[in-house]
């Protein structure tokens, strides 16, 4: 396991809620809603952190969530079992999800979600590679993602914020699109929800 | 397009306040002894310092989220730097380059409005 992440990732879980619980969520819960009604199947959602997204999830789902951090996950428990449905944390690095010790089989899923996750994985392709094997052929990917900008002068003062935003938590100049192409999935739709930071992205596995 | 009252009142708070920070940094922390552009771009330096924290913080916090203090930013920064100018030609008081900075952090927020909804179409 990547104990530089998942130590990064312990430390920040006990002011994540402070953090994010008010301003960003409720921002950004509208478009999380309409994302995750998309969920079918056999679900896993990347990194649920401290659960604050499992609000959004509709009803009556079998999801898996999983995080790299124990104490995101300890954080996640209560509302994890508040959900009315079928959800299960594990803790996984995306990076292993092929070991055999700690992985998750190949082909399981039918859905992948991510909700502001690969803004923090470190070799990102990598990741994403790790999501493609797990999904079921012609399975999808769904991410809510924000991205650096193709724009000046928005992408100049993205790269300028990364220096401090990547100590305690994501980097905000990633080309997560251009990743998701190049781990192998078929790019099926990019929406732009703030600027062309925010993103809705949607691809599948290669049937 | 955010339409909810509390961002937008939030968003132009917190681009008003950048703003005005910056601004009136420009005027009370410009080193005029090291000439314009030395000491234009060290006032730019500590008060971006100082706002980036500030943002990223209680600001992402309350009217959330990081990304939606990319305005704020440039809104400092351009703020900061025509006050710096501003105040060094023209001799301009640290009140009025506050004044100026909020203004300037608002008219760049709109300027990102404009942008946004010119960006969020569909690809």
């Amino acid at each position: 396991m990547d104990t530089l992440t998942r130590d990064k990732w312990d430390r920040a879980a006990a002011s994540f809620d402070w953090m994010n619980g008010a301003g960003p969520e409720k921002r950004w819960g509208p478009v999380k809603r309409e994302l995750f009604s998309a969920m079918r199947g056999e679900v896993l959602f990347l990194a649920v952190g401290t659960g604050l997204d499992i609000r959004f999830f509709p009803p009556g789902r079998r999801i898996t969530g999983i995080d790299i951090s124990a104490e995101m996950l300890k954080r996640a428990e209560a509302r994890a079992r508040a959900y009315d449905g079928e959800l299960t944390l594990l803790q996984r690095d995306v990076l292993e999800l092929d070991s055999q010790e700690n992985g998750l089989a190949e082909a399981r899923f039918d859905q992948v979600f991510t909700s502001c996750t690969f803004c923090s994985v470190p070799r990102p392709v990598a990741g994403l590679r790790q999501l493609l094997r797990v999904l079921k052929p012609g399975g999808e990917l769904l991410m809510f993602e924000h991205t650096g900008s193709r724009y000046f002068p928005f992408r100049q003062i993205m790269n300028w914020m990364t220096p401090l935003s990547r100590a305690f938590g994501p980097e905000m100049n990633r080309d997560t699109v251009a990743n998701v192409a190049a781990a192998g999935f078929e790019l099926a739709s990019v929406r732009n929800i703030y600027l062309d930071v925010v993103k809705v992205i949607r691809a599948r596995r290669p049937a | 397009m955010e339409t909810r009252f509390y961002f937008l009142a939030g968003d132009c708070f917190s681009n008003a306040l950048i703003g005005a920070f910056c601004g009136w940094a420009g005027i009370a922390w410009m080193p005029h002894a090291l000439g314009f552009w030395p000491g234009m771009l060290l006032s730019m330096i500590a008060s971006m310092a100082l706002t980036m924290l500030l943002a990223l913080t209680l600001l992402l916090r309350w009217f959330g989220a990081m990304e939606v203090m990319i305005p704020t930013m440039l809104g400092g920064m351009i703020a900061n730097m025509t006050v710096c100018a501003l105040g060094h030609h023209y001799g301009l008081g640290a009140a009025q380059g506050a004044g100026l900075g909020a203004l300037i952090g608002l008219a760049v927020l709109f300027a990102t409005y404009a942008a946004n909804a010119a960006l969020t179409r569909e690809l």
